[in-house]
């Protein structure tokens, strides 16, 4: 017998309680009267009740670590990428603003007995950017305003003191005359630009942005070794 | 899973370790049905990972509509179906069902079912899943495996509801055609013994 497929669906229907209070009672009435069809809702029952009983396969092993892992490492390279972003913000400003040279003057006063006098203006200042060295001479009483004044040291005198700051990389007073008095006091100013090229954390700070430029060009290294292992 | 929607936010908000809850909860269910689908444990390892992770990565689009489980289900069944229609450079879903029109199955009265036991039809259900389509066996795991209801099964396989029932019966049908097929009349494995249930 063929059984036509409207009424083979509501075998799965009618086992599964769906059908109305209506079409179950036809339903029942048809397998009572129909053996064919008894034989076939019996054996669809069966069938069907087999396969609501199949259990789910469960997974072999937990994704959970895998999952949760690749959720972070999301997290920390974007964490990076806008690290990097910014870095390269800060680099880029740097680059524009690279070590502003200002001109800084120092000042020390000394008495004028003291005639090699040493002057050592920074242990960071290069001599290579020493801008001028001007010496001056006042005298400390009442007629300040009117004996002092800037003395000028003519080019020819200053440029073999210019060469000592050049080697030795000190100031050293050894042309200077002033007042007889022993309260006359000189005063020596340096004229520099604060180009931290010498030493320790301020060589740091000097290099430092070429050291991170560098890291960053030579990062991908890191990430395919990462990789590969 | 209680607190659901909860949980959602505080993730959303930057506790991104919750999650793992919900990859607990779920993923043996999901795994059974991408495993349902594409038929090979690796695979479907592979799917189980990358539905929670595009479900994460999209946790801000899940509304809250439906179940959470409905939504992992869908997307799920969209990247195991699309797995298997690259492996076997399938054009449509669709043409299982000849462009959607209903090819009715002939399903002649069997009597197998009564002479066999329980532990044997499940052995042979299980054989028989394997020669479905991949939609028709996900659409019996959804139904009656995983007991969702036709509204759900609409949801995460985007078909009206009307759809689901047929769809639905016709592979029940089918995997029934193919047990009777394989195991009673070719293999001659089972014995027919006519009787009546009451």
């Amino acid at each position: 017998m063929k059984i036509k497929g409207k009424l083979k669906e509501k075998v799965y229907e009618y086992i599964d309680n769906e059908l109305s209070e209506e079409e179950r009672l036809e339903f029942e009435r048809l397998i009572k009267e129909n053996p064919e069809f008894r034989r076939y809702y019996y054996a669809t029952k069966k069938f069907y009740t087999s396969l609501k009983d199949m259990e789910e396969e469960r997974i072999p092993y937990s994704v959970e670590h895998r999952v949760l892992s690749k959720i972070l490492r999301e997290r920390k390279r974007k964490l990076s990428l806008s690290f990097g972003f910014a870095l390269t913000l800060i680099i880029v400003a740097l680059m524009f603003l690279p070590f502003p040279a200002n001109n800084i003057k120092r000042r020390v006063t000394i008495p004028i007995s003291y005639k090699n006098h040493k002057f050592i203006p920074s242990s960071y200042v290069s001599l290579k950017h020493v801008k001028e060295i001007g010496i001056t001479v006042y005298v400390k009483d009442e007629r300040i305003e009117e004996k002092s004044g800037k003395l000028s040291i003519p080019k020819d005198e200053f440029t073999p003191l210019y060469e000592t700051l050049k080697d030795k990389g000190e100031v050293e007073i050894n042309y200077i005359k002033g007042g007889n008095e022993e309260q006359d006091m000189i005063t020596v100013s340096i004229d520099y630009k604060n180009y931290p090229s010498l030493s320790g954390s301020r060589m740091l700070g000097f290099y430092l942005p070429y050291i991170i430029v560098g890291l960053i060009l030579i990062s991908p290294i890191f990430f395919f070794m990462r990789r590969r292992t | 899973m209680k607190n659901e929607k909860e949980l959602i936010r505080k993730i959303l908000k930057g506790e991104k370790e919750l999650f793992s809850l919900f990859i607990r909860e779920y993923e043996n269910q999901i795994y059974s049905l991408c495993i349902s689908i594409v038929k090979n444990r690796e695979e479907a390892i592979d799917l189980v990972q990358d539905t929670f992770y595009l479900a994460f990565k999209n946790l801000s689009s899940f509304k809250g509509n439906s179940k959470f489980s409905t939504w992992l289900y869908r997307i799920a069944y969209n990247l195991s179906i699309s797995r298997v229609r690259r492996k076997n450079n399938l054009l449509s879903l669709d043409s299982v069902f000849e462009d959607g029109k209903e090819v009715d199955i002939e399903d002649e009265t069997s009597d197998i079912w009564l002479s066999i036991d329980e532990e044997e039809i499940k052995r042979m259900i299980e054989e028989g899943m394997k020669k479905l389509k991949p939609w028709e066996r996900a659409i019996i795991e959804l139904r009656d495996i995983k007991n969702l209801n036709y509204d759900e099964i609409a949801e995460v396989l985007g078909i009206p509801m009307g759809t689901v029932k047929s769809r639905l019966n016709r592979a029940r049908n089918h995997l029934k055609k193919i047990i009777e097929k394989e195991f009673g009349t070719k293999g001659n494995k089972i014995n027919h013994i006519d009787r009546d249930e009451d």
